[in-house]
C-alpha cells in the first residue's frame, strides 16, 4: 500500500520521521566521543580548569619551568583516572546496551516495510556511517552502514541458511489455515526486495530504485476468497497521525534485560512456519523497525512497542509481565485487536492490508491510544472503487510495551509502533537530577579560601620581589639584568612564577578523591549484609554514590507509611455484614489505639475529636481476645470455623494460610432461612465476582489450589478470604467468570467492567448470572466514595429505606472501628439494572472506551452514571501489618535526635493508632491535633496550637496535621506557622495527604529550615517526596520500582535506615570532614614549605624541591593514607555505633565539618610548615652535616630533606587523625613514606645534572635526627590541643570510646578475677541489634 | 526471559560476609586519655633532652676558625682582625683571647697561585696574606671551606643558568638552550663554560698554609682532589670545542689573552676541576659554605700559620662577605650545637607541659568515660540549634 502523499513534502520526502532505530543507548560515550566528550565534562569542573591553566603558564618559558611535560603529570594522572572512572561505568552500559540490542526475536522476514527509507547508500554512505556508528548518531548513514554489514554477513551465510531454512518449509503442509493460492515462489531468495507475491496482485509492483523507494509500494494484495481472516483487504502500514515529537536527546539506563532467545529445539510450526520464504527470523533488536511484524513467544521479552494483532489464546488474551516498567510481579491481561485477531500465520500477514494511525510517543504508561484502519471493499464488486474504511480504536489495553514479558501465551503475534527511543520505556527512563553532598558545598569556601591564601602569598612574593629588586645583592651583580628591567616587571614575573610555585595548595587530587572516598562508602553500603533482605534477595543498592556523607546529617525524614512503615501484605481481618461485625483477632494498631486511649484520658485539653465517643463501647470479644492469649484462641477459632465450614459444605480450595477468622459467621450461614445468611452469601460473592483478579493453579499436580494475581494486594487478599470462606473464584473465560459458591458451580456473564483509578477509588462490574435474567452491578470502593453514590430514592420502599439507613449508620460505625484499629476499609454496594438501563448505558460506555480524545474522561463519566443509587452491603477490613523492626527503628532514630514525619493516606485517627504502634508517637508526648476545613479554621488553630505549645518546658509533643488542614497550612502565609509547630515537635503525621502535599512538606522543611531531609518511601506516590528531599530512599518492595528508580538508595525493609544512618551515614560523614581537612592540611604545609623558602632567595621564586616531587606529593606520596582514612577509619564500631543512637547528633550538630576547625587546621599547617622549613634550616647555618666534609648544602640537597619531611609529617597527620588502626592503615601509611624514598633513590640515579646522588641526604645521621626532632616538634601544639579538648572539652564519640574502653578494662579485670561481676551497664555482645530485637518479637 | 529448558539458578545477590567487607577488620583504636597522653609528654622529653646533651657535647669536640678576609684589600700593611671577624670553636677550654688574633693585609702578585693560570694580560693580582694562630692541633680530616654571605645563588633565573650537555663536553647545540643571557658572546660564538654559575664562580684562589715564627718552616697542604661528589663528576667531560671557537665567560676573560681561548691558553678541563664542581652546586641559602680543600691525613698542629688568597673575586659590589672556613669533623658532620639545643629545647618544653597538664589533670580530674559530658546529658539534649529557627514567627509570640 502506498503512503498517502500528505505524508511526503515536496521533495518527496517522508515528513515524519519513522526511522528511530530500536537501537537504544543509555551509554554516555561511543568510542569516537569518548575523548573529546569526557575531556569536555571534565574542564567544566572549574578546579581541573585552574590546573589546565597552570599547566599552560608552565609551558612559557619565560618562568623557567624546566620540564613542562612533568608539570602537566598530576593533571593528566586526575583525567585519566577519573576517565578511566567514567570509561569503566560506561563501558558496563555500553556492554548492556549491546546485550540488550542484540537480543534476538522474530520478525517477518523478506517482507517489505513501507516505513523504513531505503537504506542502501553505497559504499560512500556505509563508509561515513562507520563514523556515524562510532560516534554514536542514528541517522540514514549509520543505517546504511548497519545495513551494509547486515548484507555482507547474509552473503556469507547464504548457503547455510538456504540449507537452513529447507526442513522448516518442509512444515508448511502442517499449517493449520491452508491457504490454496499461495504461489511457489520460493525459488527467489534472499533478495530484500524481492517479495513472493500472489499470481494475481493487482497494483504494480514498483520495484524499488535507491531513491524513489520511500514510496514503494509494500505489497498490494487481495485475499485470497476463501480466506478465513475477516476484514477484507487489510493493508500493513504504521503512521503517525501527527508529527512525532522530536526525543529529548538525553536518555538513561533502561531496565530491560533480555535474555538469548532460547534454542529452538523443533521446527516452527503452526503460525509461526514459514510461507515460501518469508518466514519469522531471528532478528536483533536493534534492527526491528516500526511496521514490523513481531512474534513474541512465551517468556519472551518484548523488543519494542507493539500493537497486538493476534495471541495463541482462543478469546485473543495474552498475559504479560510489567516487572520491568512498574515492578508489579503479577500478571496482566492484555487483548488483542478484534479485528485482526484472526492472523494466525505468515500468510495472514502477509495478506493483511490496514493501517495504525498512533498518537506522538508520549511518557505514560497507562496510555495509548491509536487507530487501526483497514478498507472493505465490496467482495462481489472486485472492480468497484467503491471502499469504505473502518476503523477499530487501539487502547493500552492492546499494546505490549518494551521491557515486559509475555507469560502463559503461547505466541503473540503484532506490528511494532515505537521503537528505541520512542518506546514508553525509554521515555520514561529519565535522569533523577544529580545531587551534591552537603559537604561537598562547604568545601567550596574552603576551597575559595585557599585561592585566597594563594593570591595573597602570591602577591606578597611579587611585591617582595618588587621591593628588594634594587636591594644589594649578588644578582645585580652576577645576573647581568637576568631579571628584567625594572622591579614592577620583575615583580609582575614573579606574580606568575610563585603561582606555579604554590599550584599545590589548591587540592587538585581533592575531588577524585572525594569520589573515590565516596564510591568506596557507597560499596560498603551495598556489600553491608545487615542491610541484605535475605527473603527478597535484594541488598541496599546505592543509585547516587556522591551522598553518602550527606547520611550523616539528616535532620528530618518523612516517610510514607504503606509499604514503607508497612510490609504491604495485605491480611483480610473484619469485614461488616449487613451491620454485624465479623472477625477475630488483634492488630498491631488496635494495640496502639489503647495506648492513645490512656494518653487521650490523661491530657483532657486535647480532646479534639468526636470519634472518641466509640472507644467506649468497643466490641465484646475483640476486648476479651485482646486480654487472652490472642494466638491460642485464634487458632482454637480458627479449626472450630473450619469445622463448621465443613459441615456445611466442602471447599476443597481453602489456602494455606487464612487470615479471616470467624466460626460466627457460618453459624450465621448454617441458619439459611434467615436474612443473614443470604446477606453473608451475597456479600461473598461480590468478593468472589467483582475484582480483575486471575486466577492461577501454580501447582500442577493439587488443581484445588488456586492461587490469586491481583494488580493490587488488597484485592487478592479479598477474593482470597472470599475463596477461603467457601466462595471460589475459579477462573474467567473470555467473558465468563465461573466461581463456585459454597460448593456449587456458578457462572456468571461479566458485561463490563469498570475498572479501579486513583480518581474514582471503586471499581464495579456489570454482571449477568447464567441462569437469570438479571443484571447487577457491583462495586466496591473507598467508604467514602460509595457513600455518596448510594441510593437516596427508595421510590416507597420504606422497609428498604428503613433498613439502609440503619445499615448505613452502623456500617460507618463499624467501619470507623476497623480504621481505629489501623485497617483499610472498603465498602461493597450493588444495585440491579433494568435491560432499558443498561442498553443505552452500555452503548454510550462502548462509544467512550472507543473514542480516541478524553477517552479516560469519558469513560469515567459513562461509569459515574451507571454506579448510582447502589444499596450498601458491608464492609471489609484489611490489615497491613507493620514491618519488622520498624517501631524499635523509629524508636532508635528518635533517640538520635532525627525527626520523623509520617506523610500517609490514612485517616486521623488510623494514623495516631499506627503512629502509637510504630512508637512514632509515646506516651509522654502531648498530642497537637490540627484539624481544620477552611483557611480561617486552619489557621485559628494553628494559632492555638502555636500558642499552646509556645513553652519552655521539654515536653515531647506530637503534631497531627490532616491534609485538608495542610492544603491551607502550606499556603505562604501560615506556611511558617506550620513549621513552628513541626519543629516544636518531636514527631509529627500528616494525615489523607496527596503526593504533591508530600513534596510540598519536604520542600517546606527543606527550604525554610535549611536542614537535610531524608524521605523514604516505596510507591509511585512517593516519587516526588523522593525527588525533592536531600536524600531520598526507595523501598524495593512489593508495590512497583518507581520510587526506587527515583531514590537514591534503595532498601528492602525501613529498618535498614538505622543502620544506613546510624552507622554507614556517621562513619561516612566523620571520615570526608577528617578526610577534607586533612587534604587542604597537606597542601598548607607543602604549600608554605615553599613559601618559607622564599625569604632566602629574595622573593624570586625560587623551587627548592626538585620539580618531580612538587608534582607527584598530592598525587603519590601522601594521597593514599588520607584517602583511605576516608574509606576506612571508624571511630566506632557498628555495634556501638548503634548501641548509642545519639551519637548521631554530631553529625547534626556538624561538630566535625566546623569552619574554626578548618581555620584552626590552617594555622596548625602554617605552624608544621614552618617547622618543617626552619628546623632543617638550621642544618645549614652551622657546619656541613656530612662527616666527610663534603658540602651537603645544595638547593636541592636541602629540598630533598624538606619535602622528605614534609612527607613524614602529612601522612604523620593521618596516623594523628586516625581512630582506628588496623593493619591496611599502617601498611598504606608506610607504604607512602616507603614510596617516597624509592622515589627520590631511584630519580636520583638517573644523574639529571640538578638531582644526581641526592639520596645520600638519608644516609647522614643528622638527617635522622632532624627528621625526628621536626616530627615531633610539629605534632607538640597538635597534641596538645587534642589532649586538652578531649579532656575538657570531648566529643561525644571520645567519651563513648572511653566508656568503651572502661568497659574493656573491668571485663578483663573480672575475667582476671574469675567473678564475672554483672555489670548494668555492660552491653551485650555478638549478636547485632536486629539479632536482639526481632528474636524478642 | 528464564529459559524453558534449563533452570538457571539465579544468582544471590547476598553480599559476601566477611571483615573487610562488613568493615569489622581487627584495629587498635588508641583512646587519648590522660593515661596516655601525659606519659608521652614525659618520654619525649626524657629521650630528648639527654640525646639533646650528647649532640651538644659531641659537636663541642669539633675545632674550627672562622675568618672574615673581606677587607684585605684596604690594607698593604698587616692589621689585626676585629673581633667579629673571625671566631674560634675549640674542642678544650682554652682562653682564646690569649691568642694573638689573626691579621691580613695585600700584596700585589704578578702571577696566580692557581698554577693552571696564566696572566697573559699582566694584571696585577691583589693576594691577601692572613696570619692566624691555630689554637690546638687539629686532628685529621681537616677541612677548609669559603663562606660567602649575601650571595644568592638560589636565584630563579640563576639556578637554571647552566648546560648540562655543553659541561659534559658536547657543543651546545644550536638554538634555545639554558644558559639565558650568558650563551653567546656578542660575536656569535658560544661561551664555554656558558650560564651565569659559572661566570660567577668563586675564584679566589688560596695557597698551601705556611707556618709562621716556626723553627722549622712547615707547610700543610690541602687538597683540591677529592672535594666533589663522585656523581658530579660524572656530570663532567672535557669539552669537544676547539679552542678558538668558544670564548670564555665574561667574568673568565681577564685571565685570557684578548679575552678569548687560543691554542696556548685553552679552555679549562672541566672534568678535573672540583672547585669548579663545587660551584656548580649551587647553594640553598645566601649565607653558604662551600668546600676549597682537604686534608685527610695530617693533624694541623697549633701555632701561628699563614695562608695566601688571590683576591680576585669581589664581594664588596654586592655588599657580601667572604669567609675562610677551617674545620675538623665528627661522626655528625661539622660544628652545629643548634641541633642539639633544640633536643633539648624540645624535650625540655615536653617536660614542662607534662607537668603542667599533670598538675590540672590532678586539680580538675575527670573520669573515664564519664557520661555527664555527653551532649545528649546536656540541656537542650545537643540537638542543634540552627538560628534559622527562631525567628519564624515572630508575628505570634506578641500575642
Amino acid at each position: 500500500m502506498e503512503l498517502p502523499s500528505r505524508e511526503f513534502d515536496e521533495k518527496g520526502k517522508r515528513k515524519n520521521k519513522l526511522n528511530v532505530s530500536n537501537r537504544i543507548r543509555t551509554a554516555k560515550y561511543t568510542p569516537l566521543s569518548f575523548i573529546p566528550k569526557n575531556l569536555f565534562e571534565q574542564f567544566r569542573n572549574v578546579a581541573n580548569l585552574y590546573f589546565l591553566f597552570l599547566v599552560i603558564l608552565q609551558c612559557i618559558p619565560v618562568f623557567g619551568v624546566v620540564q613542562p611535560a612533568v608539570s602537566a603529570l598530576p593533571l593528566i594522572a586526575i583525567l585519566v583516572i577519573t576517565a578511566i572512572k567514567d570509561g569503566i561505568e560506561d563501558l558496563k552500559r555500553n556492554q548492556s546496551d549491546n546485550r540488550v540490542n542484540n537480543a534476538k526475536t522474530l520478525t517477518l522476514n523478506n517482507w517489505k516495510n513501507v516505513n523504513m527509507p531505503d537504506t542502501t547508500g553505497g559504499f560512500f554512505a556505509s563508509f561515513i556511517g562507520f563514523f556515524y556508528v562510532m560516534a554514536g548518531i542514528d541517522n540514514k548513514y549509520s543505517l546504511a552502514y548497519r545495513t551494509s554489514l547486515a548484507k555482507r554477513k547474509n552473503k556469507k551465510n547464504n548457503n547455510n541458511s538456504n540449507k537452513n531454512e529447507r526442513p522448516r518449509r518442509g512444515t508448511e503442509d502442517k499449517l493449520p489455515l491452508t491457504d490454496l493460492n499461495l504461489p511457489s515462489s520460493s525459488a527467489s531468495s534472499q533478495h530484500q526486495l524481492e517479495h513472493p507475491l500472489p499470481a494475481f496482485h493487482h497494483r504494480p509492483m514498483r520495484n524499488s530504485s535507491k531513491f524513489s523507494l520511500r514510496s514503494n509500494t509494500l505489497r498490494s494484495m487481495f485475499r485470497p476468497p476463501r480466506k478465513p481472516y475477516n476484514p477484507n483487504k487489510v493493508r500493513h502500514s504504521v503512521l503517525y497521525r501527527i508529527d512525532s515529537t522530536p526525543a529529548p536527546s538525553s536518555r538513561r539506563g533502561s531496565t530491560v534485560h533480555p535474555a538469548l532467545l532460547p534454542p529452538i529445539k523443533t521446527p516452527l510450526e503452526g503460525p509461526l512456519a514459514a510461507n515460501g520464504d518469508v518466514a519469522w527470523e531471528p532478528t536483533a533488536w536493534k534492527n526491528v523497525n516500526p511496521g514490523d511484524y513481531i512474534l513474541i513467544r512465551n517468556d519472551e521479552d518484548v523488543p519494542a512497542d507493539v500493537v497486538i494483532l493476534s495471541t495463541s489464546d482462543p478469546d485473543h488474551i495474552c498475559y504479560i509481565e510489567t516487572q520491568n516498567l512498574d515492578g508489579e510481579t503479577n500478571l496482566k491481561v492484555r487483548q488483542a485487536l478484534v479485528a485482526t485477531s484472526e492472523i494466525s500465520s505468515v500468510k495472514d500477514c502477509q495478506h493483511a492490508e490496514f493501517y495504525i494511525e498512533s498518537e506522538p510517543p508520549h511518557v505514560n504508561l497507562y496510555q495509548y491510544s491509536g487507530v487501526l484502519k483497514w478498507q472493505i471493499q465490496d467482495q462481489h464488486s472486485m472492480n468497484s472503487e467503491v471502499a469504505h474504511e473502518k476503523t477499530e480504536a487501539v487502547t493500552y489495553n492492546n499494546i505490549l510495551l518494551r521491557g515486559c514479558v509475555v507469560r502463559n501465551t503461547e505466541w503473540v503475534i503484532g506490528v511494532v509502533v515505537y521503537t528505541g527511543d520512542d518506546t514508553k520505556i525509554m521515555m520514561n527512563t529519565g535522569r533523577t537530577p544529580s545531587k551534591r553532598s552537603k559537604m561537598a558545598k562547604k568545601t567550596n569556601p574552603h576551597a575559595i579560601a585557599n585561592f585566597v591564601i594563594l593570591a595573597i602569598i602570591c602577591i606578597i612574593s611579587s611585591v617582595m620581589d618588587s621591593v628588594l629588586f634594587r636591594s644589594e645583592g649578588s644578582p645585580r651583580f652576577f645576573d647581568f639584568e637576568i631579571s628584567g628591567t625594572n622591579g614592577s616587571y620583575d615583580g609582575f614575573m614573579t606574580f606568575w612564577v610563585t603561582l606555579i610555585l604554590y599550584q599545590n595548595i589548591v587540592p587538585i587530587s581533592l575531588y577524585i578523591s572525594v569520589e573515590i572516598v565516596k564510591t568506596f562508602a557507597a560499596y560498603f553500603i551495598y556489600s553491608d549484609i545487615d542491610m541484605y533482605h535475605a527473603e527478597t534477595d535484594t541488598p541496599c543498592v546505592v543509585k547516587t554514590w556522591n551522598i553518602s556523607d550527606d547520611l550523616g546529617q539528616i535532620e528530618y525524614i518523612f516517610s510514607d507509611k504503606t509499604g514503607t512503615l508497612t510490609q504491604n501484605v495485605m491480611e483480610f481481618r473484619k469485614c461488616t455484614i449487613n451491620g454485624v461485625k465479623y472477625g477475630l483477632g488483634t492488630t498491631e494498631a488496635s494495640m496502639g489505639a489503647k495506648i492513645r486511649e490512656a494518653v487521650e484520658k490523661r491530657q483532657s485539653k486535647h480532646q479534639t475529636d468526636d470519634g472518641n465517643a466509640f472507644y467506649d463501647n468497643k466490641d465484646n470479644d475483640t476486648k476479651t481476645l485482646n486480654n487472652n492469649d490472642s494466638t491460642a484462641v485464634l487458632d482454637q477459632a480458627k479449626r472450630e470455623m473450619y469445622q463448621k465450614q465443613a459441615q456445611l459444605f466442602t471447599n476443597n480450595h481453602v489456602g494455606p494460610n487464612p487470615t479471616f477468622i470467624d466460626p460466627k459467621l457460618y453459624d450465621d450461614l448454617a441458619d439459611s432461612d434467615t436474612d443473614q445468611a443470604s446477606f453473608v452469601t451475597h456479600f461473598f460473592m461480590t468478593l468472589a465476582l467483582c475484582h480483575t483478579v486471575i486466577a492461577e493453579r501454580p501447582d500442577e499436580e493439587n488443581q484445588d489450589r488456586i492461587e490469586y494475581k491481583a494488580q493490587s494486594p488488597d484485592e487478592a487478599a479479598l477474593v482470597a478470604t472470599a475463596r477461603d470462606c467457601g466462595f471460589v473464584f475459579v477462573g474467567r473465560e473470555a467473558n465468563t467468570v465461573h466461581v463456585q459458591i459454597k460448593g456449587e458451580d456458578k457462572y456468571f456473564e461479566i458485561l463490563n467492567v469498570l475498572e479501579f483509578n486513583s480518581t474514582r477509588k471503586r471499581m464495579s462490574v456489570i454482571l449477568k448470572p447464567h441462569d437469570s435474567d438479571k443484571i447487577i452491578l457491583l462495586c466496591k470502593g473507598a467508604d467514602s466514595i460509595i457513600y455518596e453514590r448510594l441510593c437516596e430514592e427508595f421510590g416507597g420502599q420504606t422497609e428498604l429505606q428503613k433498613s439502609q439507613e440503619e445499615l448505613r449508620e452502623s456500617t460507618s460505625v463499624h467501619l470507623e472501628d476497623f480504621a481505629n484499629e489501623g485497617l483499610r476499609t472498603l465498602c461493597l454496594s450493588y444495585r440491579f439494572i433494568s435491560m432499558e438501563e443498561y442498553k443505552p448505558w452500555n452503548k454510550r460506555y462502548l462509544e467512550a472506551s472507543a473514542s480516541i480524545y478524553n477517552r479516560e474522561e469519558k469513560i469515567d463519566e459513562a461509569c459515574e452514571a451507571i454506579e448510582t443509587n447502589m444499596l450498601l452491603m458491608g464492609g471489609t477490613a484489611i490489615e497491613d501489618r507493620l514491618q519488622i523492626g520498624v517501631p524499635e527503628t523509629i524508636a532508635e532514630l528518635a533517640k538520635s535526635g532525627i525527626k520523623l514525619w509520617v506523610l500517609t493516606g490514612d485517616k486521623t485517627e488510623t494514623a495516631i493508632n499506627i503512629g502509637f504502634a510504630c512508637n512514632l508517637l509515646s506516651q509522654d508526648m502531648d498530642l497537637v491535633i490540627v484539624k481544620g476545613q477552611t483557611r480561617e479554621e486552619t489557621r485559628a488553630q494553628l494559632e492555638e496550637a502555636l500558642r499552646t505549645t509556645n513553652t519552655k518546658d521539654d515536653r515531647k509533643r506530637a503534631l497531627v496535621i490532616d491534609g485538608t488542614t495542610l492544603k491551607y497550612g502550606l499556603e505562604p502565609k501560615t506556611k511558617n506557622m506550620v513549621l513552628t509547630l513541626g519543629m516544636r515537635c518531636n514527631s509529627v503525621l500528616c494525615c489523607r495527604v496527596s503526593p504533591k502535599q508530600k513534596a510540598q512538606v519536604v520542600a517546606m522543611v527543606k527550604k525554610g529550615l535549611k536542614v537535610m531531609t531524608l524521605a523514604i518511601g516505596d510507591g509511585a506516590n512517593d516519587v516526588s517526596m523522593i525527588q525533592e528531599a536531600n536524600i531520598g530512599i526507595g523501598i524495593s518492595g512489593l508495590e512497583g520500582r518507581q520510587a526506587v528508580m527515583a531514590s537514591d538508595y534503595a532498601i528492602a525493609q525501613f529498618r535498614y535506615l538505622h543502620k544506613l544512618l546510624l552507622v554507614h551515614g556517621r562513619w561516612s560523614y566523620i571520615r570526608t570532614s577528617e578526610m577534607i581537612m586533612g587534604f587542604f592540611y597537606k597542601n598548607i604545609v607543602w604549600t608554605f614549605i615553599l613559601f618559607w623558602y622564599q625569604i632566602f632567595c629574595q622573593f624570586t621564586g625560587s623551587m627548592m624541591f626538585e620539580y618531580a616531587l612538587v608534582t607527584l606529593y598530592n598525587l603519590v606520596f601522601t594521597s593514599l593514607p588520607i584517602i583511605f582514612l576516608g574509606i576506612w577509619d571508624q571511630d566506632l564500631s557498628a555495634k556501638i555505633s548503634l548501641m548509642y543512637p545519639e551519637l548521631y547528633r554530631m553529625g547534626l550538630r556538624n561538630d566535625m565539618f566546623k569552619t574554626w576547625r578548618f581555620w584552626l587546621t590552617m594555622l596548625d599547617a602554617i605552624y608544621q610548615s614552618a617547622v618543617c622549613f626552619f628546623f632543617p634550616y638550621m642544618l645549614l647555618i652551622g657546619g656541613g652535616a656530612y662527616p666527610i666534609g663534603l658540602d651537603q648544602n645544595g638547593i636541592y640537597e636541602f629540598g630533598t630533606l624538606v619535602s622528605s619531611i614534609a612527607v613524614w609529617v602529612a601522612n604523620f597527620f593521618v596516623a594523628a587523625t586516625l581512630y582506628s588502626f588496623t593493619w591496611l592503615q599502617v601498611g598504606i601509611i608506610s607504604l607512602s613514606i616507603l614510596v617516597y624514598y624509592a622515589f627520590v633513590c631511584i630519580y636520583a640515579q638517573f644523574n639529571t645534572f640538578i638531582f644526581a646522588g641526592h639520596s645520600r641526604v638519608f644516609a647522614t645521621g643528622m638527617y635522622w635526627l632532624i627528621l625526628i626532632l621536626t616530627i615531633v616538634a610539629c605534632f607538640i601544639p597538635r597534641y596538645i590541643a587534642m589532649h586538652l579538648l578531649h579532656q575538657y572539652k570531648p566529643y561525644d564519640n571520645d567519651i563513648v570510646r572511653e566508656i568503651e574502653l572502661v568497659q574493656k578494662k573491668n571485663k578483663k579485670k573480672s575475667a582476671d578475677k574469675s567473678s564475672p561481676i554483672e555489670d548494668p551497664s555492660t552491653h551485650p555482645d555478638g549478636e547485632g541489634m536486629y539479632g536482639i530485637k526481632l528474636q524478642e518479637r | 526471559m528464564s529459559d524453558s529448558g534449563e533452570v538457571v539458578k539465579k544468582k544471590s545477590r547476598k553480599p559476601t560476609d566477611g571483615a573487610f567487607r562488613q568493615q569489622r577488620l581487627p584495629a587498635w583504636q588508641p583512646v587519648l586519655t590522660p593515661r596516655t597522653a601525659l606519659p608521652t609528654f614525659f618520654i619525649i622529653g626524657i629521650l630528648f633532652t639527654p640525646i639533646g646533651g650528647l649532640l651538644y657535647w659531641s659537636n663541642s669536640r669539633v675545632v674550627e676558625i672562622k675568618l672574615d678576609y673581606t677587607n684585605c684589600y684596604r690594607y698593604t700593611e698587616p692589621v689585626y682582625l676585629a673581633k667579629h671577624q673571625y671566631t674560634f670553636q675549640l674542642s678544650q677550654e682554652l682562653n682564646t683571647s690569649s691568642f694573638e688574633a689573626p691579621a691580613y693585609h695585600y700584596e700585589e702578585a704578578s702571577t696566580f697561585l692557581n698554577p693552571n693560570w696564566q696572566n697573559p694580560n699582566n694584571l696585577a693580582i691583589p693576594q691577601c696574606i692572613i696570619d692566624f694562630t691555630v689554637p690546638q692541633t687539629m686532628t685529621p680530616p681537616i677541612f677548609i671551606y669559603y663562606r660567602l654571605t649575601d650571595f644568592y645563588q638560589n636565584h630563579r633565573q640563576y639556578i637554571n643558568s647552566f648546560d648540562a650537555g655543553q659541561l659534559l663536553g658536547d657543543p651546545l647545540s644550536p638554538p634555545g638552550g639554558n644558559c639565558g643571557p650568558l650563551r653567546t658572546s656578542d660575536n656569535g660564538s658560544s661561551i664555554y663554560p656558558c650560564g651565569l654559575i659559572a661566570n660567577s664562580m668563586f675564584n679566589d684562589t688560596r695557597s698551601n698554609l705556611t707556618s709562621v715564627n716556626a723553627a722549622t718552616d712547615m707547610t700543610y697542604g690541602f687538597t683540591t682532589t677529592g672535594i666533589a661528589w663522585p656523581t658530579d663528576k660524572d656530570k663532567y667531560g672535557p669539552t669537544r670545542y676547539t679552542p678558538d671557537s668558544v670564548v670564555p665567560p665574561p667574568n673568565w676573560a681577564q685571565r685570557y689573552p684578548e679575552g678569548r681561548y687560543d691554542a696556548a691558553h685553552p679552555p679549562p678541563d672541566l672534568s678535573q676541576d672540583e672547585s669548579f664542581m663545587v660551584w656548580m652546586r649551587v647553594a640553598a641559602l645566601p649565607d653558604f659554605r662551600k668546600i676549597w680543600g682537604r686534608n685527610d691525613v695530617e693533624p694541623l698542629t697549633e701555632g701561628r700559620w699563614r695562608m695566601r688568597i688571590d683576591m680576585n673575586f669581589n664581594t664588596t659590589l654586592y655588599g657580601g662577605q667572604k669567609w675562610v672556613v677551617i674545620s675538623t669533623s665528627t661522626p655528625l658532620g661539622g660544628y652545629n650545637p643548634y641541633l642539639g639545643i633544640t633536643y633539648m629545647a624540645i624535650g625540655g618544653i615536653c617536660l614542662l607541659l607534662g607537668m603542667i597538664f599533670t598538675i590540672k589533670h590532678c586539680i580538675k580530674p575527670r573520669s573515664l568515660g564519664d557520661t555527664t559530658y555527653l551532649s545528649w546529658n546536656q540541656p537542650g539534649g545537643g540537638l542543634p540549634n540552627n538560628k534559622s529557627r527562631k525567628p519564624i514567627v515572630k508575628s505570634l509570640h506578641q500575642d
